[in-house]
C-alpha cells in the first residue's frame, strides 16, 4: 500500500501552506517576545542610562598661565580671561574645569578678576547650563596666596580658611560703601605705625574711585557687572592695595563721552595718562568728578604712595618716584583689560 | 557764643558721597540737615558757626564739593560775607584749602 499522503498532489501543496502558516507564526512570535522584553526592568536601565549619556556635559579643561598675574604678567593672563569668557558665554553646554596645577606665582590681582568673572555668570544663570569648576595650585607658595586671600570665601569648597593679620579679605560690592574704605585705613594702622591722620588720603582716594564705579553703572556697556572689589596685603617692607571696578574702564568711558567733540581717538595710555591728570572734566562744578584718579596720582607726588600701576583696557601705566621726579611709563597691551585695576604700594613705617 | 560742631562726633567719622542717593553721611545729608540750618541759626543769633573737621579718616572731595559749595548756592551769598559768619576748623590744612576753592567755584556759578 502506497502513501496517498506524500504522493498526492493535493497533499502537497497543503503543506507547502502549513509550512508557510507555520513560518508566518514564529516570525510572530518573535516580534511578541520583542515587545515584552521591553516592558523589563533591564530595558528601563538601559533606557535611564542613555539618559543619563545624553545629559553628560563633556569637560572642556583650560589651563592657568604659570605666573597668573595681571601686574607681573597682564598680556597671557588677559588671554587667558578673554578664552575663559568666551567658552562660559558660548551657547554649548560644557563643563568648564580651570586648571590651577602648574601655576608656580599668583598675585591676588588675578584671583579677584577670576572671581569677578564667576560672579558675573552666577548673576546671569549661566553657571547652571556651563557649570564652573577647578583645582589648586600644587606650587606651596602659590596655594597659601589662593587660600589666604579669600577667594574661596566666594565658592562652594569644603576647604578651612585661613585667617592671616598679613591680608584683608577681598571686600565687594555695587552700592558705596565707605566702611570698607575705613577698614583698609585700619589694615595700615594694624600694620605699621601710621594714624588716621597719615590715611586721609587713602580713605578719600578708596570712596572716591568706588563713587566712579557707582555713578558710572547704569552707563556702562561692560560684559561685566559693574562691582568694585577691593583688597589689601603686606610683606616686609609694604603694604599693597588693589581696586578693581569691573566697568567699561578709563579709555573706554573717555571715548564714549567725548565722541560728540569730535576729538581724535589717541591711544589707550595716552587718555589715561590725560584722565590721570584731571582732563575730561567738562564744567566746573563736575571738577570733583574723577577726582579719585588725580587724588590718588598726587598722593605719589607727595610722596605718600611708593609705586602705582593703572591698567584699564589697552593702557598700563605706573607711576613712580625717582630722585625726586615723578616718572610715567606709558604701555598698550595687544589684549584689552574690560574695567579698572589700581595697584599701588605704600611704606610700611 | 559760638555754635560748635564737631562732625566726627556729632555726624559720622567716615563721610561719605556727594548725594543722599550715592549713599550714606552724604554731602547733601550733611548740608541739608547740618550745614544749613546751623548757619541760618548762626545768623539770628549774631555768632559764629565754627565746623570742627578732626577725627575722621577723611573728606572725599565729593562731600566737601557738595556740603560747602551747595551752601552758596542755597543761601545766594558770596564766600566774603559767608565767612563773617562761618569757621572752619582741621588740623589737616589742605581740606580748609580744598574747602574754599570749591565754594568760590560754586560762587562763580550760581552768583551772579
Amino acid at each position: 500500500m502506497t502513501d496517498i499522503k506524500t504522493t498526492d498532489k493535493k497533499y502537497i501543496m497543503w503543506k507547502k501552506r502549513r509550512d508557510l502558516r507555520i513560518h508566518k507564526f514564529e516570525i510572530k512570535k518573535k516580534k511578541w517576545k520583542k515587545e515584552r522584553k521591553k516592558n523589563t526592568n533591564l530595558e528601563k536601565v538601559d533606557r535611564s542610562i542613555k539618559f543619563l549619556e545624553r545629559n553628560y556635559l563633556p569637560d572642556r579643561t583650560i589651563s592657568v598661565p604659570n605666573q597668573f598675574s595681571l601686574i607681573n604678567n597682564p598680556e597671557t593672563t588677559i588671554n587667558f580671561f578673554d578664552e575663559l569668557i568666551g567658552l562660559i558665554y558660548n551657547k554649548v553646554k560644557q563643563r568648564v574645569y580651570i586648571n590651577m596645577k602648574n601655576v608656580e606665582t599668583i598675585t591676588v590681582d588675578a584671583l579677584i578678576y577670576l572671581l569677578a568673572v564667576i560672579k558675573n555668570m552666577r548673576a546671569e544663570g549661566i553657571v547652571y547650563k556651563n557649570p564652573i569648576e577647578g583645582n589648586y595650585p600644587e606650587n606651596k607658595e602659590a596655594y597659601n596666596i589662593f587660600v589666604k586671600s579669600g577667594f574661596l570665601d566666594y565658592m562652594n569648597n569644603g576647604l578651612e580658611k585661613i585667617d592671616s593679620k598679613d591680608v584683608s579679605r577681598i571686600y565687594y560690592g555695587s552700592n558705596y560703601d565707605q566702611n570698607v574704605s575705613k577698614k583698609m585705613c585700619v589694615f595700615a594702622h594694624n600694620n605699621s605705625s601710621l594714624t588716621v591722620d597719615d590715611t586721609d588720603y587713602l580713605y578719600n582716594s578708596i570712596c572716591e574711585m568706588m563713587l566712579n564705579t557707582v555713578q558710572h553703572a547704569y552707563e556702562s556697556t561692560s560684559k561685566l557687572i559693574n562691582n568694585w572689589y577691593s583688597y589689601a596685603e603686606c610683606n616686609d617692607e609694604d603694604i599693597i592695595y588693589m581696586f578693581f571696578d569691573t566697568g567699561e574702564g578709563i579709555p573706554s568711558t573717555i571715548e564714549r563721552n567725548v565722541s560728540f567733540l569730535g576729538i581724535k581717538k589717541e591711544k589707550d595710555s595716552d587718555m589715561l595718562s590725560s584722565a590721570m591728570n584731571g582732563d575730561f572734566r567738562s564744567s566746573t562744578k563736575l571738577k570733583t568728578r574723577g577726582s579719585g584718579l588725580v587724588s590718588i596720582k598726587n598722593s605719589i607726588s607727595l610722596d605718600k604712595i611708593k609705586y602705582l600701576s593703572v591698567i584699564t583696557n589697552k593702557a598700563s601705566n605706573t607711576y613712580m618716584i625717582n630722585e625726586n621726579n615723578l616718572v610715567e611709563n606709558k604701555s598698550d597691551m595687544k589684549g584689552s583689560l574690560t574695567g579698572t585695576l589700581y595697584y599701588w604700594k605704600i611704606r610700611r613705617i | 557764643m559760638d555754635i560748635i560742631y564737631k562732625i566726627a562726633k556729632e555726624f559720622t567719622d567716615t563721610p561719605g558721597p556727594r548725594l543722599i542717593v550715592e549713599g550714606k553721611f552724604s554731602g547733601e545729608m550733611f548740608l541739608k540737615d547740618v550745614l544749613l540750618p546751623k548757619y541760618k541759626e548762626a545768623i539770628k543769633s549774631d555768632s559764629n558757626l565754627v565746623i570742627d573737621l578732626d577725627g575722621t579718616f577723611g573728606y572725599p572731595p565729593s562731600f566737601l564739593d557738595e556740603a560747602f559749595g551747595g551752601l552758596i548756592k542755597e543761601t545766594q551769598t558770596g564766600t566774603s560775607k559767608i565767612f563773617k559768619n562761618l569757621i572752619i576748623k582741621s588740623s589737616r590744612k589742605h581740606y580748609i584749602d580744598t574747602i574754599n576753592t570749591r565754594m568760590r567755584a560754586w560762587e562763580e556759578l550760581y552768583i551772579k
